[in-house]
Parts: structure tokens; C-alpha cells; sequence
């Protein structure tokens, strides 16, 4: 499973280095990765989570100009802090995040509103590039601290965008399982009624 | 228990905090290992060279509609090849271009072939996916004489610098990145024959901004600079940064007690870089 995603993660960064910067707007482009650390965290008991994101920071700490470790850390805080909170946001009838299961499935997305995941993910965007760039600015003191909000949560709002898609097409997908799953459980019954009456 | 899953986080945040305060240079192996790694993407991006066809097949045995498929296919592959050469010559047009407009930069009795070597090299990705950070990475190395902290050009234009290199390829901080300083100086655009005779100048510090701008720091208030001025590299002490090469345009100025802070327009569109030029002074290996 944890490879599955790193697999992801890496898929998601040869796209960000090559396709997305065509989708660069005057010089802020979506941070992906950030949706799988999201996804990683919300889905996934903690231990895996921490090194599975430390893994997709470590990724990108060794294609981006950072010192190698800043990103594996910060995707690994960032992480963490959304396996916590995961259990206070969790409802009863409409669960946020469901870890009753051991692997991976679309069925996990059901229930669920995806407002809150797009906000969920946009704060942890926030987060993670406000850290980082007050990490730049304690370390070289380029820009200002104002600049800093600003363009983190610029890059909060353009990679919320696209977290809609995602949970968008994640809830298609449930629905679309669960849909066939009924259909299926259908034919069973049909199936079962026949025999009996035969 | 020190092995058990609940303690597995704690373990695991501690290492990864272990890992963040090592040494810089414990750490660069690992990196230039995967830059290493990058260099195949030249290749898939690459034409594909084959080989030439040369028409000295012997056709008279056959029949002629078979003699005209042969030269159908011989005169589509020698299209094929005047392509690849066409490009190929372009490609060399443009270098030597850049080379020309870099010399032309230069004092005349400057002779640049007796100071720096010229590497030309290709980009092999031209985006940072930090989304802070500025940076690109080109298919040089070490094998190719690239060390860090050679300046890098295109044309008469800076780009940046060689920040890490690796055997064959190497990582280059532009001058947009928030790591980048250098000694700049912004000097008047004449618009008259008077003018040209009193050019003004002042020195700063050329910073990177993290957007597709730079800023250029502590200029002298003195210096009555307006916008459209040009930024150009002043000499270092050391040599290692030719005087001369254009930076950008200044687009604004901001007030900073006794200095300005010049936001600057960079001339070149650094997601648009295909190839650039690495400066190596002669004497530095």
C-alpha cells in the first residue's frame, strides 16, 4: 500500500515538474503533493502516514533546490497534525475519515462532505508553505512576512481547485462501487429467490 | 517497548528531525545521486540520430515500380536526415549567437578566450517544484568541468549560478530564488547624445524574490533612478562574475530609509530556456 502511494506521489511530481507549470499563474502553481499527504494522513493509521509522507517530502526535497530533509519533516508535521485532528472532525452519521479497514479502497470516501476535505487540505497547503517560507525568510530575510501569507495562501486557494477535482472524482468513484455493489447484491437475491423457488 | 506501534511516530519525528539538522555536505551525496539520475530525461528529449542513408543501392535489377518505391523511401529518408542537419545547424547557430552576444557585451580589450571557457549546455527541467525556491537543472557535470558557483548565461543575459553539481549534471539557482545575491549596478537609459556622455550609476545588492521578479537592495538614494533603468553585474574582486551582462529592467522603486529597493523585471523568460552557457574562468579547475 505504502508504495502504492509513493508510486502516486512520484507520478505527481514528474507531472508537476513538466505539465504543471503551464498552469503557473504569475509564478504560484498547485502543490499535488500535498493532496496525497492530505489523502495519506486521512486514510492510513498514523505510523504508516508519518512515513509514507516523510517519504513524498523527501521526493520533493530531492527535486526542488531545498536542503535535503526541510520538505520530509514538514510534510511529515503537517501530517501528523492532520492524523490528529482527523478524530475530532470525524462525525457520527457523516464521518470525515473512516480507518476501520486495512487497505485502500474507494469505498472510503463515501458519506462524507467534500467541503470539508477541499478546506481541510487548503489549511494544511497553507501550513506547510507558510512554514517553509518562513524557514526562507528567518534564513536569507528576501521577502516579508506579509509576502509570505500572501503567497501561501494564494497556493492554498489555486491547490484547492484542484482538491475539488480530486474529491470530487473520489466520491464519483464511491458512488459508483457502491451503485454497482447494490446492483450486484440484487442479482444475488434474485439469484437466491429462484433457487429457493425451484 | 521501543519497537511497539505506539511508539513507532515518536521514533520515527525524531529521525526525521535527526535528519534535518545533519551536516549540508553528509546529505549532498544523496542528492547528486538522484541529479545523476535526471540525466536519461536528455535523452528521451533528444532527436534521434541515425543513421545516414546514402543511395548507393544498386536498383537497375529491379522492376520499375519497385525501383520507384526505393527511391520513394530513399528520397523521404534523406528528407528526414537534411531535417535532423537543419536542426542540428540551428541548434550550433544559436550557441554561437549567444557566444557573439556575450563577448559583444564585453570592454574591447577584454579578450574573453584568454579568461573564461565557455560550457554550453542543455536544460533539462526548468521548474522547481518547492514553488519558493528558483531553480533548473542541466545536462553538465563534473565530467564536463563544472564546479559550484559558476556564473551561468544566456547570451548577453544573466541567468545564475552552478549551485550543485554532480558527475553529469548540475542544479542552477537563478537569480529569482530568495538564495541569490550578487553585487549589481543600475545604470540611466540615455535617451539624448548629453545624456549618453553623463551616464549615472549606483551600486546594490541583487536578491531573489521567489517570483518571477528580483529586487535590488541598497541603492544609494543619491542616484536619482527611475523605471526602465537597466540592471547590469558589476565586477567582483575575485574575477569569477564578468561586468557587463544584462539582468533586467527596473519596473518599480520603494523607499527604505537611505536606500532604494529596486524591484527588477529579469529579460529573460526562464521557463522558455532551453540552453545556457556556463562561465569557468581559465586557471580555476
Amino acid at each position: 500500500m505504502r508504495f502504492m502511494f509513493i508510486g502516486i506521489a512520484f507520478f505527481i511530481m514528474i507531472l508537476q515538474m513538466t505539465l504543471l507549470s503551464f498552469l503557473e499563474i504569475g509564478s504560484i502553481s498547485p502543490d499535488l503533493l500535498l493532496l496525497v499527504v492530505v489523502l495519506v494522513s486521512l486514510y492510513l493509521p498514523t505510523s504508516r502516514a508519518m512515513m509514507i509522507n516523510w517519504s513524498i517530502g523527501l521526493l520533493k526535497d530531492l527535486a526542488s533546490h531545498s536542503t535535503l530533509g526541510t520538505l520530509a519533516f514538514l510534510f511529515m508535521f503537517v501530517g501528523l497534525i492532520v492524523s490528529l485532528v482527523r478524530f475530532p472532525l470525524m462525525l457520527e452519521r457523516r464521518p470525515l475519515t473512516y480507518q476501520g479497514r486495512g487497505d485502500f479502497s474507494p469505498a472510503w470516501f463515501g458519506h462524507e462532505d467534500i467541503s470539508v476535505r477541499v478546506i481541510l487540505s487548503g489549511s494544511v497547503v497553507f501550513v506547510c508553505h507558510g512554514l517553509y517560507g518562513l524557514g526562507l525568510y528567518f534564513y536569507y530575510s528576501s521577502f516579508s512576512l506579509a509576502f509570505i501569507l500572501l503567497r501561501a495562501g494564494l497556493i492554498a486557494v489555486y491547490t484547492s481547485f484542484f482538491a475539488v477535482f480530486l474529491f470530487f472524482l473520489l466520491q464519483l468513484g464511491h458512488n459508483y462501487t457502491l451503485m454497482r455493489k447494490i446492483k450486484m447484491d440484487k442479482v444475488e437475491m434474485v439469484r437466491s429467490r429462484r433457487s429457493k423457488i425451484l | 517497548m521501543l519497537g511497539s506501534r505506539k511508539n513507532t511516530p515518536i521514533i520515527f519525528f525524531f529521525l526525521a528531525l535527526t535528519l534535518l539538522f545533519l551536516p549540508a555536505h553528509w546529505l549532498s551525496q544523496p542528492e547528486l545521486l538522484l541529479l545523476t539520475c535526471l540525466k536519461p530525461i536528455n535523452y528521451l528529449f533528444a532527436e534521434s540520430v541515425e543513421e545516414p542513408v546514402l543511395p548507393d543501392q544498386d536498383i537497375s535489377s529491379l522492376s520499375p515500380v519497385e525501383q520507384v518505391k526505393v527511391m520513394r523511401k530513399q528520397v523521404a529518408d534523406l528528407k528526414a536526415e537534411l531535417q535532423q542537419v537543419y536542426n542540428e545547424n540551428r541548434r550550433l547557430s544559436q550557441q554561437l549567437q549567444a557566444i557573439a552576444d556575450f563577448t559583444g557585451t564585453q570592454p574591447q580589450n577584454f579578450t574573453w578566450s584568454k579568461n573564461y571557457q565557455l560550457i554550453t549546455a542543455n536544460v533539462l527541467i526548468n521548474h522547481d517544484v518547492s514553488g519558493w525556491r528558483k531553480s533548473l537543472v542541466i545536462n553538465r557535470g563534473s565530467h564536463n568541468g563544472i564546479a559550484s558557483g559558476l556564473p551561468v548565461i544566456s547570451g548577453r543575459y544573466l541567468v545564475g549560478k552552478v549551485s550543485k553539481v554532480s558527475p553529469f549534471t548540475s542544479r542552477i539557482q537563478l537569480i529569482t530564488d530568495p538564495g541569490f545575491r550578487i553585487r549589481a549596478h543600475v545604470v540611466s537609459t540615455p535617451k539624448t547624445v548629453k545624456e549618453k556622455s553623463k551616464l549615472i550609476q549606483g551600486e546594490g545588492v541583487l536578491e531573489g524574490y521567489s517570483t518571477h521578479r528580483t529586487a535590488l537592495k541598497w541603492v544609494s538614494r543619491d542616484v536619482p533612478v527611475q523605471p526602465g533603468w537597466l540592471v547590469f553585474t558589476s565586477a567582483d574582486f575575485y574575477q569569477i562574475w564578468p561586468r557587463g551582462l544584462i539582468i533586467g529592467t527596473v519596473e518599480s522603486l520603494v523607499e527604505e530609509g537611505y536606500f532604494y529597493r529596486l524591484k527588477i523585471e529579469p529579460v529573460i523568460d526562464f521557463n522558455n530556456l532551453s540552453q545556457v552557457i556556463i562561465l569557468k574562468k581559465k586557471g580555476n579547475n
